[in-house]
C-alpha cells in the first residue's frame, strides 16, 4: 500500500464540513467535557446468567436485544460471558439430563426455574381473572357452576399457553427440591374423586395468604405426601406436595391470592385435585398424542409419527410415564431410536433420554426420566417433552 | 379559532414575504416550519410583541404563540430527539415563558428573524433541560448568543447526540460509511457476528446459529453472514473498537506494563495516571508541585510509557486474524482515511486529546494498516472543529432524505 500524503491528490483530506468559528468549537467542547463519562473506574457490566439465556433463546423483546447486543459488541468481557452461556446450552442440547450436572448448568438452571414459574403464574393470573369476572357477571346463585367450568375451560387454555410460552422462554430450569420458593405456589385443595378428605378452611387473607385445612378421616397414611394438581384438558399441572401430619393438613400459603388475583374471602377449591403418594395425572385421563418427527442420520426430517403418552405420574424423584411407540413404526424403523426431549427455547432441546426401538416388545412401554425438583417442574417438563425417532447413520 | 386569524385582522392582514432563513451548517430551515412563509401574516403582532404597552404585548404574544407551536413540536422531536410527549410539552411551555420573558431582546424584523429567535430560545431551554437531567457542568444557556446563527445547527446536532447517547453511531455512520449508511441491523449483529468470528474464532455455523437464537424471526443465514463478515463498513467498526482505547483503559494498561516490568512506584504509577488517564501534558505534569519524579525520570518514565503503547500490535494481531481468515482484501478498508478520522475524532471529543497525544495513538497502527497518518491530517481534520461539523451536515442530510420519505413522521 502506497504512503497516503494529505496533499495528494489521491487521497480525501478534505472533511467536507467548513469550519466553525472558535466561540463554536468552545460550546460545542463545553458539551464534550459536560457529557464526558467519569473517570473513576466504572463499575463491570453485569448480565445475569437468566438474561443470557434468555437473551440466547429470543425471548427477549426486540428492543432489549438490541440494546443487550449493542452491549456485547461494545464490551469483550460480555462478549466472553456470552460464548460460554452459548456453550453451556450447546451442550444442554444433545447432553442426557444426568451427565448435565456441572456446577455451571446446574446454576445456569437453577436461575431459570423462577423465570418460567413466575410466567406461569402470571399466565394462571389472567385465566383466573377471567374465571372470576364471569362468576360476577352470572350472580351467586351461578357461582358453583360457572367456577367449576370456567376453571376447566381457563386451565385448559392455561396449559396449552403456559406450554407455547415456555417456548418462547429460557431452558426449563429443573432445580433442585426445596431451592425454589419464590415462585411456586403451595397449593393442596381436596378433591373429592381420589381421597376422601374434607376441607376445614380454605380462606384468602387480605395480604393474599391462602390458609387451608383438610382432615383426612384415616384415608391418607401418616407422612405421605400428597400432591396437589390442577386439573386441565391434557394432563394435571403439579403445582405443590404437602405431608399428611396427624389426620390432617394445615397449610399457610403466602401470596397464593396475590398471585391468584384472588381477594379476602373464601378459596374456591374446583378446579385443582389431589393425588397421594405420587403426582399423576387426574382421574379419567386419556392417552395424550405424542407427536413425534422422524430425522435421518443428518438429522434432517424424514417424516412423522404418532406415538402415545398415557398414565404419567411422578414417583421418587422420577417422571414416569408410558410411551406407547405403535407397531407400525416400530416395523418402519426397526433400527431407530425414539427419544425424548425437553424443548428449550425456540431453537434448543435437551435430550432426557432414548431407547432403542428393536428393545420395544409391545407398544406400550414404562420409561422414566430424572427429574431433579418435581415439585416445581414436573408438570411443565410433560408439557414441554418432545419425541423424535432417530435414524441411525448407515 | 386560530390565533393567525385573529392577528391577521388585527395587523391589517399584511404579509411577511421574508427571505428564507439561511440555514447554514445543519441550520433548520424556517420554510420547514408549521406556517408557510406566503401566509405568514404576523409582522405587525412583532412590532406589538416588543412595544412598551404591555396588555398590547400580550395580546399579540397569545396570537403569535400558536404559529411556534408546530415548529416547537417538530423542532423538539426532529432536531433535540425528544421522544417523551411529557417532556415536550414541558419544554414546550417553559420555552413560549422564555420567548415572553425575555421578549425586549428581540429585534422584530420580521417571519425569519422571529422563528430565530424561538429556535435559539429553544435550543437555550433545551440545553438548561439536559443540564438538569443529565450534565451539570453543561455551559451556561447565555452561551449559546455568542454561536453565530448558522452554526447553532452543528450546536443542536452535538447536543441531542450526546443527549440521546447517539454521537458514535453518528461519528461511525459519517466517518466510517462511505455514502450509504449501515443499517441498523449490520451495526450491532453485524457488527458481534465479526467479532465472533475474526476475534473469537467462531465457526460461521456457529456464529450464525448464536445470532439466531437471540432473534428467531430474523435468521441469520450463511448470505448474510457472508455479506457482513466482508462489508468495509462493518470491517471498519470492528477495527475501531480494537484500536481505540479510552484514556482508562490505556492507563490501566500502561499501570500493569509499568509493574510488570518492576516498577512498582507509586510516583511513577501518579505520573502515568496523570498522563493517560487525565490527559495532562509532560509539562503540566513537570509543572505539578505533587509530582515527585526528578525531570530526567519524568521523561524517562513517559518516553518508556510510549514505547510500550500496545497499538502497533494490537494493529498487528487484528490484521493477522483478518488474513486467517483468507481474506487479505478486507485489510485495505483499512488504509484509507475513514478508520482514522474516527479514531481522531474520538480521542479527541471522548478523551480530549491534544493532537500530538493524538498522533501518539494512531500513527504506529495507521502505518501497520497502510495508511500514514501524520500531523498535517490531524490538523485538516480536527482543526475549526471540521469534523463535528461534518458529522452535522450529515445528519441534517439524513433528516431531509427521511422527511422527503416520510420517515419517522411518528412525533408530534
Amino acid at each position: 500500500m502506497s504512503a497516503h500524503d494529505p496533499k495528494a491528490a489521491d487521497v480525501d483530506t478534505s472533511v467536507d464540513g467548513g469550519d466553525l468559528a472558535p466561540e463554536t468549537a468552545r460550546f460545542l467542547d463545553g458539551l464534550f467535557r459536560a457529557y464526558a463519562p467519569d473517570t473513576e473506574d466504572l463499575a463491570p457490566e453485569i448480565v445475569t446468567d437468566a438474561e443470557w439465556v434468555a437473551y440466547l433463546s429470543g425471548a427477549l423483546a426486540a428492543e432489549e436485544a438490541y440494546s443487550l447486543t449493542r452491549r456485547v459488541a461494545a464490551d469483550a468481557g460480555l462478549r466472553a460471558e456470552m460464548r460460554r452461556v452459548y456453550r453451556q446450552l450447546e451442550a444442554l442440547r444433545n447432553r442426557p439430563l444426568a451427565t448435565a450436572e456441572s456446577a455451571p448448568v446446574a446454576e445456569l438452571w437453577r436461575s431459570l426455574v423462577a423465570r418460567l414459574s413466575g410466567e406461569y403464574i402470571r399466565t394462571a393470573r389472567e385465566r383466573m381473572r377471567g374465571a372470576r369476572e364471569r362468576v360476577w357477571a352470572s350472580g351467586e346463585a351461578g357461582e358453583a357452576g360457572v367456577l367449576r367450568s370456567a376453571f376447566r375451560e381457563d386451565f385448559r387454555r392455561l396449559r396449552a399457553e403456559a406450554a407455547q410460552t415456555a417456548r418462547t422462554l429460557p431452558p426449563l430450569a429443573l432445580a433442585r427440591s426445596g431451592d425454589v420458593t419464590a415462585n411456586v405456589v403451595y397449593l393442596p385443595v381436596v378433591n373429592a374423586e381420589r381421597t376422601a378428605a374434607s376441607v376445614r378452611r380454605a380462606v384468602v387473607d387480605a395480604d393474599g395468604t391462602a390458609t387451608l385445612s383438610v382432615t383426612w378421616e384415616g384415608a391418607v397414611p401418616e407422612g405421605a405426601t400428597v400432591f396437589l394438581g390442577m386439573r386441565g384438558a391434557a394432563g394435571g399441572w403439579l403445582l405443590a406436595s404437602a405431608p399428611c401430619a396427624g389426620g390432617a393438613t394445615t397449610w399457610i400459603v403466602g401470596q397464593l391470592g396475590t398471585a391468584l388475583s384472588l381477594g379476602p374471602g373464601p378459596l374456591p377449591t374446583d378446579g385443582f385435585y389431589l393425588s397421594v403418594g405420587n403426582f399423576a395425572d387426574p382421574p379419567g385421563e386419556d392417552a395424550i398424542t405424542l407427536p413425534a418427527t422422524v430425522v435421518g442420520p443428518d438429522g434432517a426430517p424424514i417424516g412423522d409419527a404418532l406415538l402415545e403418552r398415557r398414565s404419567v405420574r411422578v414417583e421418587e424423584g422420577r417422571l414416569w410415564l408410558t410411551l406407547v411407540v405403535p407397531e407400525a413404526v416400530r416395523r418402519r424403523y426397526p433400527q431407530a431410536s425414539v427419544a425424548l426431549d425437553l424443548r428449550l427455547g425456540h431453537a434448543l432441546t435437551q435430550r432426557l433420554d432414548s431407547w432403542p426401538l428393536a428393545e420395544w416388545e409391545m407398544d406400550a412401554r414404562e420409561v422414566s426420566l430424572p427429574l431433579p425438583s418435581p415439585d416445581a417442574a414436573a408438570s411443565l417438563l410433560i408439557a414441554l417433552l418432545v419425541a423424535t425417532v432417530h435414524e441411525p447413520p448407515a | 379559532m386560530r390565533g393567525g386569524m385573529v392577528g391577521e385582522e388585527e395587523s391589517g392582514g399584511e404579509n411577511d414575504r421574508g427571505t428564507p432563513a439561511a440555514t447554514g451548517m445543519g441550520g433548520t430551515k424556517e420554510t420547514e416550519v408549521g406556517e408557510g412563509a406566503d401566509d405568514w401574516t404576523h409582522r405587525a403582532d412583532l412590532a406589538a410583541f416588543v412595544g412598551e404597552d404591555d396588555a398590547r404585548a400580550r395580546a399579540a404574544f397569545d396570537r403569535l404563540s400558536p404559529t411556534c407551536r408546530p415548529f416547537l413540536a417538530r423542532y423538539l422531536y426532529r432536531t433535540c430527539g425528544v421522544t417523551d410527549a411529557a417532556r415536550r410539552d414541558d419544554l414546550e411551555q417553559t420555552i413560549l415563558l422564555r420567548v415572553w420573558g425575555a421578549r425586549r431582546n428581540f429585534q422584530p424584523r420580521g417571519r425569519d428573524a422571529w422563528f430565530g429567535y424561538i429556535r435559539q430560545a429553544a435550543y437555550r431551554c433545551f440545553l438548561d433541560d439536559c443540564r438538569r437531567r443529565h450534565a451539570p457542568t453543561l455551559p451556561a444557556a447565555e452561551e449559546v448568543e455568542r454561536i453565530p446563527d448558522r452554526e447553532l445547527g452543528v450546536a443542536e446536532v452535538v447536543l441531542s447526540a450526546l443527549d440521546a447517547g447517539e454521537l458514535d453511531a453518528l461519528a461511525d455512520q459519517t466517518l466510517l460509511d462511505d455514502h450509504t449508511p449501515l443499517d441498523l441491523d449490520g451495526s450491532t449483529r453485524g457488527l458481534l457476528a465479526a467479532q465472533l468470528f475474526y476475534l473469537d474464532g467462531e465457526g460461521w455455523e456457529d456464529v450464525a446459529n448464536l445470532l439466531t437464537m437471540t432473534d428467531p424471526t430474523r435468521p441469520v443465514t450463511r448470505e448474510r453472514l457472508d455479506d457482513w463478515l466482508t462489508d468495509p463498513r462493518v470491517i471498519r467498526r470492528l477495527a475501531f473498537r480494537q484500536v481505540y482505547w479510552e484514556n482508562r483503559r490505556l492507563a490501566r494498561y500502561l499501570l500493569d506494563a509499568a509493574r510488570e516490568s518492576g516498577e512498582q512506584d507509586n510516583a511513577i504509577a501518579a505520573v502515568i495516571d496523570w498522563r493517560y488517564r487525565y490527559g495532562l501534558l509532560p509539562e503540566q505534569i513537570r509543572q505539578r508541585n505533587d509530582c515527585q519524579l526528578p525531570v530526567e525520570k519524568l521523561m524517562a518514565t513517559l518516553d518508556r510509557c510510549v514505547a510500550r503503547l500496545p497499538f502497533t500490535t494490537v494493529m498487528e494481531e487484528f490484521l493477522a486474524r483478518l488474513r486467517r481468515g483468507g481474506t487479505e482484501r478486507l485489510t485495505k478498508w483499512l488504509a484509507s482515511n475513514h478508520l482514522w478520522q474516527r479514531l481522531a475524532f474520538a480521542y479527541r471529543y471522548a478523551d480530549h486529546l491534544m493532537h500530538r497525544d493524538i498522533l501518539d495513538r494512531c500513527q504506529p497502527p495507521a502505518k501497520v494498516a497502510g495508511f500514514d497518518l501524520n500531523a498535517g491530517h490531524l490538523n485538516v481534520w480536527l482543526a475549526n472543529a471540521r469534523l463535528l461539523a461534518r458529522i452535522s451536515r450529515a445528519r441534517d442530510r439524513r433528516d431531509e432524505e427521511d422527511e422527503r420519505e416520510g420517515v419517522g413522521d411518528v412525533g408530534p
